[in-house]
């Protein structure tokens, strides 16, 4: 059995406890004098090896090598995820923060869009950033399959090696991604919230949520290369695209595995969204009064391109079925958006959106403890803000 | 739901893992190896919280001698409590702002070194010693019902069904309670222990008198880290009680960063506005008590009733298959409210003659009557004995309390020596003065003070949604009446907020219970039942 | 560790379904201290990932069905037992803890590699391996498509329902925009989400015959783990930081009773600024 990777010198331990002070998992303890390790607690992030002033503190892992020739890695790449021809609007969300990445670095960006009739979304890409596209145009790309896309986007990351690739943390997405990257045998860190690049490593920060959005953190990947992300749709802003923009396009013919499954049947159905992965919720509460009030949310939220969501009272009363509550007892979601309506906002509904990246709520109890946790709070008449703001977004259609 | 597929055997069965049952189990194996026994029973313990200690809520003020013949000393020293009581004191609160400092502490609460700290953490500990023995503890299920033998002898629980939608319809996947069968049954379930206290109905094993209850409404409350301050104890009577009804309240300091804060209520007070979390809330917020948790956040809440009747409440323990021991046998100490100890040792009580049972292989109720004779030979029981008639006199005023308990205590109990009649709880409300509730006054909210849904949340009470409701109203029509005669009291007594008046209906969101039984107890029409919600449901105490 | 590993062997016996399943702490309970840094977990207590449970389910339909032999398979502290003994007393015939000091600080990479070593070991061809689709600690869903990339075999993800005939799966999956229906042949690695069949309660006589079950007891050297691959120093990402996510304090407040309009033009700016409208 291997020792346990964190080492303390027991002649340079001084008993000061920074260490434990330190360790976000309460796996160090005080032996007398001593600081000593739990092993079954430790996960093994180093904070304790920074945080001795004495260097009592070593970590000896057993290391993987990593990828060799770490700087024969260039440029940004982002996997641009398309259905039926049409690029997805997370790619050109990614190419944005792309962008930046590679004007920060100093490298090129560059989509890759895997598909059949996609030479349209060329153009499109090089107006959101892309200084190259790489297309690979084939009847057996047609659909999403696990085993072809990875071994379609393997055989270009070992051509091209990219630095970095971001891929959209779509149902697809993450999947393959995830497969993508043990064929590589290097890192991937799912759903980043932040990306940032250090112009001179490389070395790629990324930040993201864990513990159901209850703490962050900030990941690397230091010695294998290409350093692989994904990002939720909605979590990074689109820009103005720049149809003046040039570019390169790059036709890849692939020989490709055989799928190891076929899609025997797909159907378009919003009703069975679910609550917990929308990026947009219009919430309603007791103040919404009647069921049939529910369709004015139901409305918002189309405009919006969100589901509708409500509080513990509605399901309560009987006007929606529980699929749609929110909160303790209900879902837990983490919109981007979360636009509430007559919610008074009691401690057991917070818990089930406080991961919310913005909120706006309407209320007409300047109290609602809902204005504690609002970005944006409005006190006010449900029945007048909503439709108001039905008709200023309709008009903009 | 009928259809028991197989019946689970075991030797010795114990309902809810609380202190009095792990005590029981704990002691039984350890009495038998002790005396080098050939085989070790099986020992099962049934505990309807999600695990240990979910459901367990006490002070606690420890009186160690309770682990005497328990624990081994390394086994104390080693108990989750750290704090040892190190100041204590004892203060008069006359009204929200002012208060008196008693000189000195009355001798039979003196607690100077007693353990201080979370009675669900040592729970908790018991239980992990109770398996190092052999016990085996099933936590999320819930003994409903006793299961009787042709002749009238208990012989084995039946565990609850689960997966049974709002409808009593089954759901998908709907599973049929079990039966489980022992030779003796031990009933440690706790204050008004549904199956203990139908058990004592049937078999008429009641005291003299029936039980009587106080609430006990606490928070743990993290504070700005004082070691100073640890071991600290403070009591308090008087406001917000009333001057006829028996409560007060207090606050323990059980680490640097965490006070525990508890109020306690009888519930045989009169006045049908009457709101145990306001004054709650109150007591917290008197300058007296305030100190103690300024700059604070509460952290974790609970309720539950405590058993206040004491010696003359206390029933018979034995019946034919089944002993009962702790709180559901009504062994607290109602001066010194301490019943930790007394549980422990009832448990010993029953261990002993449980072992005696096993070697000889007889569980008749012959074989089982000991416990009775080694319960009240335990040191715990000579208090309760003492103090017998301590409680009943502040049911009438706190003046003729304290003379009484002062009087109770200075004759060792001898005087009063007649039993001071105490009413039922139930039939102590009195009806609303002008047929109106007086509006509550409202106490802002603050990290020390949340309001009362705020608190069922940091219970961490959950309960599945879509299952019967378990607070059943036997008739709906006795509402109305009691709407009218009392205001419907069961939204201002339940702790949980479980019961709200709207457009003149009783809506009952039982997913906020927490089990602590108030509304079956205060009920002036006896019109609610609380019966067993899906075993593993309900609060999620884990420090209390 | 003292107990000698017991090795199961499953080929050659019939249908044989592998579900990793992860003891996690109860996230809704954890939070940063933002002071100190420090995660709090007084109080958290550890069960079964919600979703695992869903897979397990899977696995025991499959079980009822067809007569199944489902072993549960987890790699984590020694009390990681916990969660074998839960799927047992659910209906799981095994189970096989994967523990040793080497595995810790392992991210997806190293986990998958572990797992898919565990896996090859207990049966080198079963009919189905099952995941949840992520454990909500590490939100990641990387560790089943990982194993399926170890494995070489087949990867479904977002398996709400399954059946089975012959060698040849048919599951429904959710997708983004609704519902698809894929067919395979098995082996294959799924990950099922909550829409699937509702998991089933453990019984009582379950749990009493899960403790007594006998669990297998793997370390890197029972599953032939190379120690460069498992474990922190197999991980490619490490964590550099940890943080407490920003604190919700009320921002901008309005009154839009008076000028409702002017309530409309500061939603829309908000919308405008986060790009949804």
């Amino acid at each position: 059995m291997a020792e346990t990777p964190i080492h303390i010198d027991p002649s340079k331990c001084k008993g000061c406890k920074k260490c434990i002070t330190a360790c976000p998992f309460d796996a160090l303890y005080m032996d007398g004098k001593l600081a000593v390790v739990k092993p079954d607690e430790c996960r093994v992030c180093n904070a304790c090896v920074k945080a001795c002033p004495f260097k009592a503190i070593s970590s000896r892992p057993a290391e993987s090598a990593g990828t060799a020739d770490l700087s024969a890695f260039k440029g940004v790449w982002v996997f641009a995820e398309q259905h039926g021809g049409k690029v997805r609007e997370v790619a050109y969300e990614l190419l944005s923060t792309g962008r930046r990445l590679a004007d920060d670095r100093g490298c090129e960006l560059a989509a890759v869009v895997l598909g059949q009739c996609v030479s349209d979304s060329v153009a499109h890409l090089i107006a959101a950033g892309a200084d190259k596209v790489y297309v690979a145009d084939q009847p057996e790309l047609a659909e999403y399959e696990a085993n072809v896309y990875t071994d379609a986007l393997s055989q270009l990351i070992a051509k091209y090696k990219p630095e970095v690739v971001l891929a959209g943390a779509t149902a697809i997405g993450r999947a393959f991604a995830a497969k993508v990257a043990v064929r590589e045998r290097t890192g991937l860190t799912a759903d980043c919230t932040a990306l940032a690049i250090d112009r001179q490593t490389g070395l790629l920060h990324q930040t993201r949520p864990a513990f159901g959005g209850n703490i962050m953190a900030t990941i690397m990947t230091p010695k294998h290369r290409p350093q692989m992300a994904t990002v939720r749709p909605k979590v990074f802003k689109m820009s103005t695209p720049d149809p003046k923009r040039k570019g390169m396009a790059l036709a890849e013919a692939l020989t490709l595995v055989a799928p190891s499954t076929r899609i025997v049947k797909s159907s378009r159905n919003a009703s069975t969204v679910n609550i917990a992965e929308a990026e947009v919720i219009v919430a309603g509460g007791r103040g919404i009064k009647k069921a049939e009030n529910l369709e004015l949310l139901r409305r918002l939220a189309e405009l919006l391109g969100g589901v509708l969501g409500v509080s513990r009272a509605c399901v309560d009363a009987g006007w929606i079925s529980p699929a749609h509550q929110v909160g303790q007892t209900g879902k837990t979601v983490c919109p981007k958006l979360y636009l509430s309506f007559g919610i008074s906002g009691a401690i057991q509904h917070l818990e089930g959106m406080r991961a919310s990246d913005t909120v706006i709520a309407v209320n007409t109890d300047p109290n609602a403890p809902i204005f504690d946790v609002a970005d944006l709070g409005i006190v006010g008449d449900l029945f007048e803000i909503a439709p108001l703001l039905i008709e200023a977004l309709e008009s903009r259609k | 739901m009928a259809g028991t597929k197989n019946v689970i055997q075991t030797d010795i069965l114990c309902v809810g893992a609380g202190i009095a049952s792990l005590s029981t189990a704990l002691a039984l194996l350890r009495a038998l190896k002790a005396r080098g026994a050939a085989a070790l029973p099986r020992v099962t313990i049934l505990e309807k919280g999600r695990s240990v200690g979910n459901h367990v809520l006490s002070g606690a003020v420890i009186d160690p001698e309770g682990f005497a013949g328990l624990l081994t000393d390394e086994e104390i020293a080693k108990m989750p409590i750290e704090a040892r009581v190190s100041k204590e004191s004892f203060h008069m609160l006359f009204d929200a702002g002012r208060s008196m400092r008693i000189p000195w502490v009355p001798p039979m609460m003196q607690a100077h070194g007693f353990p201080v700290g979370s009675l669900t953490k040592l729970t908790q500990y018991f239980a992990q010693l109770c398996e190092k023995e052999g016990a085996e503890v099933y936590t999320g299920f819930a003994a409903v019902e006793l299961v009787e033998d042709s002749k009238g002898r208990i012989v084995g629980v039946r565990t609850g069904d689960k997966g049974v939608d709002h409808q009593c319809q089954p759901k998908s996947n709907f599973s049929a309670g079990e039966e489980i069968r022992a030779k003796a049954v031990v009933l440690g379930e706790g204050a008004c222990g549904i199956l203990t206290d139908k058990l004592i109905a049937r078999k008429g094993l009641a005291g003299r008198r029936g039980q009587s209850y106080a609430i006990g409404i606490k928070e743990v409350v993290e504070i700005p880290a004082d070691e100073s301050r640890v071991g600290e104890i403070a009591h308090t009577f008087g406001y917000p009680s009333d001057w006829a009804t028996y409560g007060g309240g207090f606050v323990y300091h059980v680490s640097p960063t965490q006070v525990m804060i508890c109020f306690a209520y009888a519930l045989d007070y009169a006045h049908p506005e009457t709101d145990p979390h306001a004054l709650f809330r109150q007591f917290k917020a008197h300058p007296a008590v305030a100190g103690h948790i300024a700059g604070g956040k509460s952290v974790a809440y609970g309720a539950k009733v405590i058993p206040e009747g004491g010696y003359y409440s206390v029933p018979q323990v034995v019946a034919d298959g089944a002993l009962i021991v702790g709180d559901g046998a009504g062994l607290v100490d109602t001066l010194r409210i301490k019943g930790v100890h007394i549980a422990m040792q009832s448990g010993r009580a029953a261990a002993e003659t449980l072992a005696d049972c096993w070697t000889r292989n007889d569980f008749s109720l012959e074989a089982l009557k000991p416990y009775d004779g080694r319960l009240k030979a335990t040191t715990g029981w000579k208090q309760l004995k003492r103090v017998k008639n301590v409680r009943a006199p502040f049911s009438t005023n706190l003046i003729l309390g304290v003379l009484s308990a002062g009087c109770a205590w200075a004759t060792r109990g001898a005087i009063p020596f007649w039993p001071v009649p105490m009413e039922p709880d139930d039939e102590a409300l009195l009806p609303l003065k002008g047929g109106r509730v007086k509006p509550a006054a409202i106490l802002p909210a603050s990290p020390t003070s949340p309001d009362r849904l705020t608190d069922v949340f940091l219970s961490g009470t959950i309960h599945d949604e879509d299952q019967p409701c378990h607070l059943k109203i036997r008739d709906r029509s006795t509402c109305a009446a009691c709407v009218t005669k009392y205001g419907a009291p069961c939204q201002r007594f339940c702790p949980a907020e479980v019961y709200r008046l709207e457009d003149g209906h009783i809506h009952v969101d039982f997913s906020n219970c927490l089990h602590c039984k108030t509304c079956q107890i205060k009920d002036p029409y006896q019109n609610i039942e609380w019966t067993f919600p899906q075993g593993g449901d309900g609060p999620r105490y884990t420090r209390m | 560790m003292g107990d000698r590993p017991v090795t199961n062997d499953f080929t050659g016996r019939g249908m044989h379904i592998i579900v990793c399943v992860k003891q996690v702490p109860n996230t809704a309970n954890v939070r940063i201290n933002p002071e100190t840094n420090t995660l709090m977990r007084e109080g958290v207590e550890s069960i079964m990932n919600p979703f695992d449970e869903y897979a397990l389910e899977e696995a025991l339909r499959l079980k009822d069905a067809h007569g199944a032999r489902v072993t549960a398979v987890t790699m984590g502290p020694p009390q990681a037992d916990a969660v074998l003994r839960e799927a047992m007393a659910r209906g799981a015939d095994d189970g096989v803890l994967l523990t040793d000091r080497a595995f810790a600080g392992a991210d997806t990479l190293a986990t998958s590699y572990v797992l898919a070593q565990a896996i090859k070991k207990v049966n080198a061809k079963p009919d189905l391996v099952l995941f949840g689709k992520q454990a909500i600690d590490g939100d990641t869903a990387q560790v089943g498509p990982g194993v399926s990339e170890f494995l070489g075999f087949p990867l479904v993800t977002y398996v709400k329902s399954l059946r089975i005939e012959g060698d040849t799966f048919r599951v429904a999956t959710q997708t983004d925009e609704g519902v698809n229906v894929i067919e395979g042949r098995m082996p294959a690695v799924m990950t099922v989400v909550k829409e699937a069949s509702t998991p089933r309660f453990a019984t009582l006589s379950g749990w009493i015959a899960a403790k007594r079950a006998p669990i297998s007891r793997w370390g890197a050297a029972d599953v032939g783990a190379a120690a460069e691959s498992c474990g922190l120093g197999g991980s490619p990402t490490k964590v550099v930081k940890i943080f407490a996510p920003p604190v919700k304090t009320g921002g901008i407040r309005m009154d839009g009773r008076k000028e409702p309009s002017v309530a409309i033009h500061a939603i829309l700016k908000v919308l405008h600024e986060k790009g949804v409208a």
